[in-house]
């Protein structure tokens, strides 16, 4: 994530292109650019976006899950866009034909970790997302080889850790079998 | 705090008056009334008011310490107004108009009483982080502690103080009171 200097208000990033397709955050009215992260930070990303599908189709739950295009304004001028959303499909329609930015917390959000977002998703964000009141919020960590399930209660998140074999624990999503392993590893 | 059900937008929030003295916060649209707290809680936003105030005056700073009136909107749709505020003198402040900071104050205190636990320790903890608030003391006469919170990377890390430990501000440096002075207002 490389940062520029011109400053923008909300309504200029909502119309903002310079020819690129490289998608920024918006920080305190500053575009932050989302580089290309490592591949293994894909191999997680698409692994998780085709088990929260499966499972929302199993369940036939009205909610979409969505990859890296979705913001979320989390202050006057700062809009965040996580590697991963889950929504309801009434969100989803309410974004169809403005811009992908949601002003309502979307069900669920997860991060994957890369070398120069650690303290970023780990403190920053936690702190963003929870003050937006999103429920829940996944850190999956191949640094550290671990997976953060933050789970909001009255306004702050509380943490629980899974490594290794253990099947992790999702409010949002209570039947999904998945082990830490399986998500850090992508398959 | 009680909650009233009644819609406003942030410009009626604003010129609200209901012919009471009562203070609101405003969340996501809604009054919240800051009801009289006990004589306990006003004890030590006194004490915290003065000694701060006589601080700032000790050290020259162009800092001003406010008691419950300066509201700070954490997020787009929030006032908060905490029991005691802590800001830089700016030229901006025009006299007239709402006493609503937009950028962040340097310090925000919160007395905890029993119904507001979870909200200081938790959703103000959420709030004042996201608005950047640099230091954040949660006063808690129920649990006898000094918790002070101090923002690291737009997270806060929390240091407590009991009995007789003089107090660590990253703010106030050179102040020197224990968790007891303060728990007590004395």
């Amino acid at each position: 994530m490389t940062q520029t200097k011109q400053q923008l208000t909300f309504e200029e990033y909502l119309s903002y292109d310079d020819g690129t397709d490289v998608r920024y955050e918006l920080v305190d009215g500053e575009l932050y650019a989302m580089t290309p992260a490592m591949g293994k930070h894909g191999t997680i990303a698409v692994f998780l976006l085709i088990q929260l599908y499966l499972e929302i189709q199993r369940r036939s739950l009205d909610w979409q899950v969505r990859l890296n295009d979705v913001g979320m304004r989390t202050a006057e001028r700062r809009v965040r866009i996580p590697d991963l959303c889950v929504m309801t499909l009434e969100q989803a329609q309410a974004i169809e034909n403005v811009a992908a930015i949601l002003i309502t917390p979307p069900l669920l959000i997860a991060e994957i970790i890369s070398p120069e977002s650690v303290r970023r998703d780990y403190r920053t964000k936690r702190t963003e997302y929870a003050a937006l009141a999103i429920p829940e919020y996944w850190i999956v960590d191949p640094l550290e080889q671990k997976i953060s399930i933050l789970q909001l209660e009255e306004g702050f998140y509380d943490v629980c850790e899974f490594t290794g074999q253990e099947r992790i624990v999702s409010p949002t999503f209570t039947e999904l079998t998945l082990t830490a392993d399986q998500i850090l590893r992508g398959v | 705090m009680t909650q009233t059900k009644q819609q406003l937008t942030f410009e009626e929030y604003l010129s609200y008056d209901d012919g009471t003295d009562t203070h609101y916060e405003w969340v996501h649209g809604e009054l919240y009334a800051m009801t009289p707290a006990s004589w306990g809680h006003e004890s030590i936003v006194a004490f915290l008011f003065v000694q701060l105030y006589l601080e700032i005056q000790r050290q020259g700073l162009a800092w001003q310490v406010r008691q419950n009136g300066v509201g700070v909107r954490t997020i787009q749709q929030r006032v908060r107004l905490p029991d005691l505020c802590v800001f830089e003198e700016q030229l901006s402040m025009a006299k007239r108009e709402a006493a609503i900071l937009t950028t962040p104050p340097l310090l925000a205190v919160e007395i905890v009483s029993p119904e507001s636990v979870r909200r200081d320790y938790r959703t103000k903890r959420s709030e004042y982080a996201t608005f950047e608030i640099p230091e954040y003391w949660i006063v808690d006469p129920l649990a006898q502690k000094v918790s002070i919170l101090q923002l690291e990377e737009g997270f806060y890390d929390v240091r407590e103080f009991t009995g007789q430990e003089q107090i660590i501000s990253p703010m106030f440096t050179k102040l020197t009171l224990t968790a007891d002075q303060i728990l007590q207002g004395v």
